[in-house]
């Protein structure tokens, strides 16, 4: 629905992540690059953020009217 | 004599050479870290109001990951918290959540507002959840000292070792050379000989050994490790250590305790049969 505020695996925090790495990846930057450089060293981190879709808007939409 | 050199350090991690002690005192420590150390986290959520798409619970469970800052020197032991001996509102913060959207908006955890000068959000640019024009929500959360064996949002940080490799060297290789590059870049210099172990794990020069036919052979030192410490950011990586090592002496005297307890219950005759 929304990023993960943690890593499902280690527990680390990466919610204040997702909005960098979405915005530098939509911008053509190579994810892992991005990932390298916002300090994401574990793989289990870097899948939790490379495999999240965020869905929310979705589901705002029937909200709206 | 048990000693440690650090080798690399800023505030949020510590890795260091550690010398001179079995593997289960190096185990103890990183259990506690990962698993001992008190943090805060949202544990109690009033709802008052809540018209966003996530359910309250969901809300909730989402605030509880919210890493908060936790600065442990101005509260209770988290051995008082636990065992009643102070007020529990002593070891809890209230944090309160209101927002209406104007307009489409996304919340924040810089959104909650803490009752408690030092107890907040620690990155405040995490997103919460999304808003729609008219939407809003209103909540009291209460933040309490716990510890991650209990749950995982009260994890204070990571700590891992490997045994400090020990690389020997049967005959000069230069196609092992190049995959032990490949798998440890850093580590190697022009050749074989030249190796840093602290820029390479165990694990990854085994892997590397494993495709070498034989021209390496690693070995690893007994009793030395290579030891790092990661902070979630709730306090500095020095803070968590030094009250991962408080909790651990306390075990450590609470099982002596107990064990001259049970031994001097025990009749002096019981233990001559035993032995006998
Ligand atoms: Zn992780």
């Amino acid at each position: 629905m929304m990023a993960p505020l943690r890593c499902f695996t280690c527990g680390r925090p990466l919610g204040h992540l997702w909005e960098p790495f979405k915005s530098r990846v939509l911008a053509g930057e190579s994810p892992e690059k991005v990932l390298d450089d916002l300090g994401v060293t574990r793989y289990c981190c870097r899948r939790t953020l490379l495999a999240h879709v965020d869905w929310i808007d979705d589901v705002l939409k029937f909200e709206r009217r | 004599m048990p000693s440690a050199k650090v080798i690399q350090r800023d505030r949020l991690y510590l890795k260091a050479v550690v010398e001179g002690v079995p593997p289960s005192i190096v185990n103890s420590i990183r259990r506690v870290v990962i698993s001992e150390v008190p943090v805060f986290a949202i544990d109690n959520v009033v709802i008052i109001q809540n018209t966003s798409v996530m359910y309250d619970e969901m809300l909730a469970h989402r605030l509880g990951l919210v890493p908060l800052t936790t600065p442990l020197g101005q509260f209770p032991k988290i051995e008082e918290c636990e065992s009643g001996l102070v007020d529990p509102s002593e070891c809890s913060v209230r944090l309160t959540l209101q927002v209406a959207a104007d307009d489409d908006m996304v919340v924040y955890a810089r959104d909650l507002v803490s009752d408690h000068p030092d107890v907040k959000p620690v990155y405040p640019d995490m997103p919460l959840v999304k808003l729609a024009k008219g939407e809003s929500i209103a909540l009291e959360a209460y933040a309490r000292l716990g510890r991650a064996k209990e749950h995982a949002k009260w994890q204070a940080g990571l700590s891992a070792y490997y045994y400090y490799p020990k690389l020997i060297v049967k005959r000069d290789d230069s196609e092992c050379l190049k995959i032990c590059k490949s798998v440890c870049g850093e580590a190697f210099g022009e050749s074989l000989k030249e190796f840093d172990p602290e820029k390479c794990t165990f694990n990854k020069l085994k892997t590397c050994e494993a495709s070498c036919n034989g021209s390496i052979e690693v070995d690893w030192e007994r009793h030395k490790y290579v030891v790092w410490f990661e902070s979630f950011g709730n306090m500095s990586v020095d803070e968590m250590v030094a009250e991962a090592f408080r909790i651990l002496k306390l075990k450590f005297s609470a099982f002596l305790e107990a064990l001259e307890r049970a031994t001097a219950a025990q009749p002096a005759g019981g233990q001559e049969a035993a032995s006998g």
